[in-house]
């Protein structure tokens, strides 16, 4: 019998060996028709298997079936160079989880380890349906795990590589992303490192964020002094080709980082290229920080969107995630032309409700009431007026009936929806803000002028008509803005194409 | 079943030489800062290898796989002519020093089965390693490859599986067996 024909004996027992309980193993072996000095090394192996655990094991990847605490190692999911996902069960909860640990390297690196809690923390903070749900985080031995939950899916890469997506169902992605940021940035917290590979799509369709890998919380919103000093300034972090460029010069980030990132992936997702090129790392880096994409063939309106994602100066940016959420409930065609895609009718599930019941809000849906009924009120007296007006009295009638009846239903359309369906309100606003403006501003031009022309011989109807124009002036463009803004955030909701 | 000869009997510096220059490049760099009782990782130099040289557009590797499969033979080859040359500096000196690698990792096995019995995540000695696997690969090849791919290259036994072309569970078959033999074989009797 050669060694080798021997080995593969002592293989074959050793194998029928392991597969029986422990306190059997011996006299199964002895019992075996294999020669004694089989059976000796076997049972030596045997010995030596049962002191072998962990020896030779790859560094820091668990071996499946590893019990860690009250988790079962299942095998390993993927690694990079921040961590090692595995996927495992919860013996206690019966169910698949994902464990996150830091790679071998990073094993006994307290600041890694201080960022991977600051990452718990984050991603803890939050509680949406397309954030991936972080259940806890366990320290057991000086091993340290993010426990989140377990999603089945494929990446928005795998995704994207796999089939070209349809542009409606790349817009509704990027709706749902937009609410989660939305949703995120509303906590103060920032992604950071944004981008199609940290984005699962279920097979049911729908859209979960991972990997607050990076998320910082931004110091104003959060007070986390202890964790301020982690990301050094200066210190770069992210993913190459979708930082920003304030992220790739070291610079403060903040929610708008996240809004270049998200615009990148959104022109990936409808185009299947990179808006800054594939000319190498080097390459993509220079354009990202100098140069503007070319418009893909996209619809018009879609494409101000998302060049304005990418712009190079975050003031340049959307003032605020709502804003953006707010831009992107329009509608848009595909490009395919002709074909219109289904406006966003609704804000993604899980979009926090615009505050309704606060101040400052009742103040702004109170001011659509105003005026709406204001606009009504002067019916009579223009139609009171217009024989005095000359030949084309009736005209500016006619024309301040068709403003009011636009901008005053328009308005109590607004204030309905604020009341009842306040979700709604911001993609509602986004497609009728420009309609608004347009009649704010032709009914105080025409209350003015028709104020003039009866000057001298009504003087005091052309004080009500010239009175009740600057106040509708004033109205539009000083008193709604502010209520806006401190209605809505940081800036009152503006759509790209609205602005007048 | 493949019958692949041992690291000694191929050159990876031949087979790929990209893979195994950025490798040893690496390796040194992490060496030179070296002190006394510190580790090398090969795992984590495989890894970043990896991360450095997929960048580049002319790959010769099929897939990850390939790659890593090529990495862990340019380690382990890497690695043991290091050890040799310490050897050979050292022999006379006082005492003889060993390059260890940390690849068991503590708090896994102070977590598994094994959790309070003893159990030594000692450094492994690369030249009896090295010896012990020539020795293996005479009695099965490709349980002594696998050994390599996992060792030496931190292949999952799924990578390990795809890399030889061959049955997870038979990885894990050939894995067990061979450890159990390398402890037996490795520890001082």
């Amino acid at each position: 019998m050669s060694d080798s024909d021997r080995w593969q004996r002592v293989g074959a027992l050793f194998d029928r060996a392991l597969a029986t309980p422990p306190p059997e193993r011996q006299s199964l072996v002895r019992s075996s028709a294999e020669p004694s000095d089989v059976q000796d090394e076997v049972l030596e192996l045997l010995k030596s298997h049962d002191d072998s655990h962990g020896f030779l094991e790859p560094a820091a990847l668990l071996a499946d079936g590893t019990q860690v605490g009250a988790y079962r190692i299942d095998r390993i999911l993927g690694r990079g160079g921040m961590g090692v996902v595995y996927l495992a069960h919860d013996t206690r909860l019966h169910r698949a989880v994902a464990l996150k640990a830091l790679p071998p390297h990073l094993f006994r690196d307290d600041r890694m380890r201080a960022r991977l809690r600051q990452e718990a923390r984050a991603a803890a903070a939050l509680s949406h349906p397309s954030i991936a749900t972080v259940f806890a985080l366990e320290e057991i031995g000086d091993q340290i795990f993010i426990v989140s939950e377990y999603l089945e899916g494929r990446t928005l890469r795998e995704e994207m590589k796999s089939r070209s997506l349809r542009p409606a169902r790349a817009i509704e992605i990027a709706r749902t992303i937009a609410a989660a940021l939305l949703a995120a940035h509303d906590r103060g917290i920032v992604h950071r490192d944004l981008k199609p590979e940290n984005i699962i799509i279920t097979p049911s369709g729908g859209v979960k964020i991972l990997d607050f890998g990076l998320a910082q919380f931004d110091v104003a919103a959060q007070d986390l002094a202890s964790v301020t000093h982690l990301t050094d300034p200066g210190a770069i972090a992210g993913t190459p080709p979708y930082m920003a460029p304030e992220q790739l010069l070291g610079q403060t980030t903040s929610a708008r980082t996240d809004q270049f990132a998200f615009g990148v992936l959104f022109y990936e997702m409808l185009t299947g290229r990179h808006p800054f090129g594939t000319g190498g790392l080097p390459t993509t880096i220079a354009k990202t920080l100098a140069a503007y994409p070319d418009k893909p063939e996209i619809d018009a309106e879609l494409w101000s969107v998302i060049s304005r994602m990418l712009e190079k100066n975050p003031d340049d940016r959307f003032p605020s995630t709502k804003a953006l959420v707010a831009a992107l409930a329009g509608e848009f065609s595909g490009t395919i032309p002709g074909k219109s895609l289904p406006p966003g009718k609704y804000l993604p599930p899980g979009t926090h409700p615009p505050p309704g019941s606060n101040d400052a809000m009742s103040w702004w849906t109170m001011h659509q009431l105003i005026v709406a009924l204001s606009y009504w009120l002067m019916v009579w007296p223009a139609w009171n007026v217009h024989k005095w007006t000359g030949q084309y009295g009736v005209l500016t009638f006619l024309a301040t009936l068709a403003i009011v009846v636009v901008g005053g239903n328009v308005r109590l359309h607004l204030w309905f929806t604020a009341r009842t369906y306040p979700t709604e309100l911001a993609s509602q606003l986004a497609n009728i803000n420009r309609l608004v403006r347009v009649a704010d501003v032709a009914f105080s031009l025409i209350m003015i002028a028709t104020g003039l022309v009866i000057a001298d011989s009504h003087t005091g109807w052309s004080a009500l008509f010239v009175s009740f124009g600057l106040g509708g002036a004033l109205a539009f463009l000083v008193i709604e803005p502010a209520t806006a803004r401190a209605a809505f955030g940081k800036s009152e909701i503006r759509n790209p194409r609205s602005e007048i | 079943m493949s019958r692949e000869p041992g690291a000694g009997n191929r050159d990876p510096a031949e087979l790929m030489p990209q893979v195994y220059d950025e490798l040893r490049r690496l390796a040194a760099n992490y060496l030179r800062h070296e002190r006394p009782g510190q580790t090398l990782q090969a795992t984590a130099l495989v890894h970043e290898a990896f991360l450095r040289l997929s960048k580049e557009k002319n790959q010769p590797w099929k897939n990850r796989t390939h790659f890593l499969a090529i990495a862990a033979l340019s380690m382990r080859q890497i690695l043991v002519q290091r050890a040799r040359a310490r050897h050979a500096e050292k022999r006379g000196g006082e005492h003889q020093e060993r390059i260890t690698l940390d690849e068991s990792v503590k708090s896994a096995s102070a977590q598994g089965a094994s959790a309070g019995q003893g159990h030594e995540p000692d450094g492994v000695d690369v030249l009896a390693l090295d010896a012990a696997l020539e020795k293996l690969a005479a009695l099965d090849p490709q349980q002594a490859k696998i050994v390599e791919l996992r060792y030496f290259g931190g292949l999952t036994v799924e990578e390990a599986a795809e890399a030889l072309e061959i049955s997870p569970a038979t990885v894990k078959r050939h894995w067990t067996i061979a450890r159990a033999w390398l402890k037996k074989e490795l520890s001082p009797v």
